[in-house]
């Protein structure tokens, strides 16, 4: 574990796999800080592009590699069946349900995200094996710690690099390099895990140490953007993972459990947040509680209803909204109120049965089942350091993803689903034996 | 051997460079140029009207790459219909619109189309998007001339009280 950095990089000879770590260390490091100011959406299309051009120059460097190396190659990836019939299963169906879409146009984009999304998994599973170095995983703590330094810079009116009009509040002017306020909670909660996961089972004292900076790093970042639901999912998470690990892990997950509790009663605007959703939850008003989502969620499941085998084809939950809205309008006058146009339901559970129909859906839980999985192996008696990382993460990581999906959209952002498929895949290969 | 192994990468390569072209860069600089024509359009329509017909049409010329490559992102459809409107062609603000529509159905881009046919003189055609956009978008509704302002806004607001 005292290997250096230099040392982790892949040997020179090995040309082949060299430009893949380069390929999966690039999109770990730069699609979480793509901005755009000068676009029209600086934060998500940008990164959202960027992801899937690597995906592409990925795609063809392991034709490439085929080419030259035959399926020697790809060796190592045999004993991650599952997971790979699991993919391509996600990339079959999405590619059916595009042909039965209800409207292909869109649905072709989707397709187009979801093998990009595919491609890098399996990438990162390859690179991770022929590697076996920590390196792969460092390398996603530089642009998350980094966007949560800017959201506190930003929070406390420190310093902020984007042009906001005066009138947009301070929320909303958290942005880091990811987005929106609820974009960076999101994106935030993964890495924070892996930080906290790391620290634990680390036996290096410098490496655990620099592991808890950077989750109280994380943390401050993700409690000043006041995400209910990605402090929600870490709560669980934490819960998870207290109940995996050993006693002697309790106190230090302790004082950070305390940490998020005193940030929670003494920073004002996190504090409002949470009072309001609960009185509002106390007195039955569900709309204004989900932060007038709940048409968002009825549309979604109306939309299920009416196409549950195949739904209404990936990508077209946005074109389907305003027809349900206007249907749920006429039942239940109160949702006129609700002004707002969704463009994604805001639960991830919810638009995938829209969109996928319900094998889509057990797709969609049975990676997070998958992921789980790894935690709930037997520990062997050659139980290292990274097989510990790898088991003790897992679990936590799969249900803050699904629940952090209750009410975010992690799976349409770049920047989530691009951190959380590299962990997933990391944790993969690191549960393995070498 | 090795040279038609050599050949192939480059085909590949060639491939994914042409692909990365075609699926990212192009919808990337397209935003650019929306930015560019957005601010071009809100100058033509404080402008003066000699401005309006030449501005108008580089704005028309910059943007129709950008809805054939990018048919899906009606943020240019909209822009070209604004540049439609200034030029008073009420017809290709229309088709505009209804051409975003099979990709995007916001209530604003309704409302427009609402107000197109209404200068195109199709009245039945144009309350339906009105209501559509009004009902989801009220503030829109203020745009509407009188009498019809407050005729829509009474349906809406009998809407939002279940009548």
């Amino acid at each position: 574990m005292s290997r250096t950095v230099a040392e982790q990089l892949p040997s020179r000879r090995d040309v082949t796999g060299g430009v893949l770590w380069l390929l999966v260390a690039a999109v770990a490091l730069i699609v979480p800080v793509v901005v755009a100011p000068t676009h029209l959406d600086a934060f998500r299309f940008p990164k959202e592009k960027a992801y899937e051009a690597f995906a592409i120059l990925t795609a063809a460097w392991l034709a490439i590699a085929y080419l030259f190396r035959g399926a020697s190659f790809f060796e190592p990836l045999r004993k991650h069946r599952n997971v790979l019939v699991l993919t391509l299963g996600i990339v079959v169906w999405t590619s059916l349900t595009t042909l039965t879409s209800t409207n292909r146009t869109l649905s072709v984009q989707s397709l187009f995200w979801v093998a990009s999304c595919a491609v890098m998994f399996v990438a990162t599973l390859l690179v991770a094996e022929q590697r076996r170095d920590r390196a792969v995983l460092w390398l996603m703590f530089i642009p998350a710690t980094a966007n949560a330094f800017l959201a506190v810079l930003q929070r406390a009116g420190i310093y902020n690099p984007m042009v906001f009009d005066e009138r947009v509040p301070d929320r909303i002017r958290t942005t880091a390099m990811v987005g929106n306020p609820n974009d960076v909670g999101t994106y935030l909660l993964f890495p924070l895990l892996a930080a906290m996961a790391l620290a634990l089972v680390s036996r290096s004292p410098r490496l655990r140490y620099a592991m808890w900076i950077a989750a109280v790093l994380l943390t401050c970042g993700m409690v000043v953007t006041v995400t209910i639901t990605a402090i929600g999912a870490l709560g669980a998470a934490t819960v998870v993972l207290l109940v995996t690990r050993s006693r002697r892990s309790i106190v230090p997950l302790a004082i950070l459990a305390a940490v998020t509790i005193v940030a929670v009663v003494a920073y004002g605007p996190l504090r409002s947040r949470v009072t309001g959703i609960t009185a509002n939850v106390r007195q039955g008003n569900f709309l204004e509680a989900t932060s007038l989502r709940l048409p968002a969620y009825l549309a979604a499941w109306e939309m299920f209803v009416d196409r549950p085998l195949l739904g209404k084809g990936p990508g077209t939950y946005a074109w389907w909204y305003l027809p349900y809205k206007m249907e749920l309008n006429e039942r239940n006058p109160r949702l006129y109120t609700v002004a707002v146009n969704f463009g994604e339901t805001h639960n991830d559970h919810l638009q995938t049965l829209a969109v996928a129909g319900a094998p889509g859906y057990a797709l969609f839980l049975g990676g997070a089942v998958m992921l789980a999985s790894i935690s709930l192996r037997r520990r062997g008696e050659a139980d290292n350091e990274k097989q510990s990382f790898a088991r003790l993460l897992a679990l936590p990581l799969a249900v803050s993803f699904l629940v952090v999906t209750l009410a975010q959209f992690p799976l349409e952002l770049a920047s989530a689903t691009s951190v959380l498929l590299h962990l997933a895949a990391v944790c993969r290969v690191w549960s393995e034996p070498a | 051997m090795k040279i038609v192994k050599v050949l192939a990468a480059l085909v590949i390569l060639t491939v994914a460079a042409l692909a990365i072209r075609r699926h990212c860069y192009v919808p990337v600089r397209c935003t650019i140029i929306a930015a560019e024509v957005e601010r071009r359009t809100s100058r033509l329509s404080k402008g003066a009207s000699y401005d309006i017909a030449a501005g108008t049409r580089e704005n028309l010329i910059r943007l129709q790459p950008c809805i054939d490559a990018v048919p899906w992102n009606v943020v240019y459809r909209d822009l070209a219909a604004a540049n439609y409107q200034l030029r008073e062609d009420h017809a290709s603000m229309r088709a505009q619109y209804e051409a975003a529509l099979r990709y995007d159905r916001r209530p604003e881009l309704h409302f427009r189309l609402g107000l197109a046919l209404l200068a195109l003189g199709e009245t039945e055609a144009a309350d339906k998007h009105l209501y559509t956009g009004g009902v989801v978008w009220p503030d829109s509704l203020t745009r509407l001339q009188q009498p019809q302002q407050d005729e829509m806004l009474q349906r809406v607001y009998k809407a939002r009280q279940g009548y």
